[in-house]
């Protein structure tokens, strides 16, 4: 309910994805990327649709999905806003998470790209090097014989 | 004419592959095609086996992992090495090997868990280790030092001055044998520490007193402290700290004397254990605080 109230006090902001999407977003969520905050600084004309240049329509409507979340924390405790970012993270294919990745690198938010990095390096974890291979799609272009050389010099990295 | 033909066909090869491949976007990898920044972010949140095991996982892969800030090592991530006689030395040969292929000159995290090997002899040897490595780390401008060293009955042995003297250090947590020793022409300078943890550490109350005097920037106090010899008073005093906890260990008897002075105006919270609650403690500021337990 607070939440309602307060929007209606915020200005808004109009973002625009690289295919030419228009989101309209209030000042408080945008502002949770440190890009768009020094855009504005910069800007003459707030009601100009802001550009947000490499990132496509779909990823920037998840963006904001998180920065409207993060934007009204003191709704929910930490715990739950925990557990909310999890099911935000686990419910992104691959893909999702690649561009989510670029998408938070670029328009500097910093929770999103801390979230989503702990996210991919958890797949990582406990993963022999052929499992994450195939996880992830990575081309093995060593030769045997390199491959050998290489786990020679960390043997125990790979003994498991 | 020849040669353009097929230079033709072998673009219509690739554009063919891209096209099956491209559509199904599931193939590629995305991953490696990342930013650095954002990969080698990745691999400073994975334990240093995993870390390195990357290493071999293609060409673009080989010397990333050599690139992370956080270090976080625990010896029960080398249980492969248990087996072996001399396994300390063996783990501690490995560690040594991965700090060295570290390229980064700025270490922000270093995290050591250690365990000491059960045999005396090995006692001297695994002081040298420890500090030799708390020695490199301060050398590269560390920001949080964590040293958790598993106490088994290993003498105390001194922390190397470099710690009180680290500049970049703003987290610093300490448990196991270390003694705090210094003279008073020792130069404290640890300007950006914030938070400071001494857990069964040995120190001197009136070093204490020195120390947090020379931590402007401390926030966040905690010592949980073994009986030391002639210990009668220890002045905390300390302009910017706001979470204090003490906690004195062993026989209470022992400590029937000692007096706690606390000089800190902008403390929110305290934690005093129980041998403190029945002893002398004089906070100016006391009744203010909520005391938290």
């Amino acid at each position: 309910m607070a939440s309602t109230s307060t929007s209606t006090l915020s200005r808004k902001l109009i973002l625009k994805s690289s295919d030419g999407e228009k989101f309209e977003v209030d000042e408080n969520v945008a502002m949770q990327s440190q890009t768009i905050k020094h855009m504005i600084e910069d800007l003459d004309d707030i009601n100009s649709p802001i550009p947000v240049s490499i990132v496509t329509g779909t990823i920037l409507s998840k963006v904001i999905e998180y920065c409207k979340k993060h934007a009204t924390e003191d709704s929910d405790s930490d715990e739950q806003l925990k557990q909310w970012d999890k099911e935000y993270a686990n419910n992104m294919d691959l893909n999702t998470l690649y561009y989510l990745l670029l998408a938070a690198n670029y328009m500097e938010i910093k929770g999103l790209l801390e979230l989503i990095t702990q996210c991919v390096a958890d797949m990582i974890k406990g993963k022999s090097p052929e499992e994450i291979r195939a996880h992830f799609n990575i081309k093995n272009d060593f030769t045997p014989q390199e491959e050998a050389n290489i786990r020679n010099e960390n043997p125990w990295a790979f003994e498991n | 004419m020849a040669e353009h033909q097929e230079i033709s066909t072998k673009r219509l090869k690739l554009s063919s592959i891209k096209d099956n491949n491209g559509g199904d976007s599931d193939n590629e990898d995305r991953l490696s095609s990342l930013p650095d920044s954002i990969l080698t972010d990745i691999r400073s949140l994975l334990d240093i086996p995993s870390a390195v095991a990357t290493s071999v996982l293609s060409r673009r892969w080989r010397y990333y992992w050599t690139q992370v800030t956080h270090l976080h090592i625990d010896y029960d991530d080398f249980e492969s090495l248990f087996s072996d006689d001399d396994y300390f030395s063996k783990i501690s040969t490995t560690v040594d090997h991965i700090i060295r292929q570290c390229s980064s000159p700025k270490i922000n995290t270093f995290n050591l868990r250690i365990e000491h090997p059960f045999m005396d002899e090995e006692f001297e040897t695994t002081e040298r280790y420890i500090v030799s490595l708390i020695t490199l780390i301060c050398g590269r401008f560390a920001n949080e030092l964590k040293v958790d060293v598993f106490d088994t009955g290993m003498p105390r042995f001194p922390l190397p001055f470099c710690v009180y003297q680290s500049i970049t250090l703003s987290k610093l947590e300490l448990r196991g044998p270390f003694v705090c020793v210094f003279s008073d022409s020792l130069a404290i300078d640890l300007p950006n520490l914030k938070s400071l943890v001494l857990n069964s550490v040995d120190i001197a109350p009136d070093l204490i007193s020195k120390l947090t005097k020379s931590c402007p920037s401390l926030e966040s106090l905690d010592l949980q402290l073994p009986w030391v010899e002639n210990a009668d008073t220890m002045n905390i005093s300390a302009l910017n700290l706001k979470c204090l906890v003490v906690i004195l260990k062993g026989n209470s008897g022992k400590w029937k004397h000692f007096e706690v002075v606390i000089d800190a105006p902008k403390l929110e919270r305290v934690s005093l254990g129980e041998v403190l609650e029945e002893i002398l403690v004089d906070v100016p500021t006391l009744n203010t605080l909520e005391e938290v337990n």
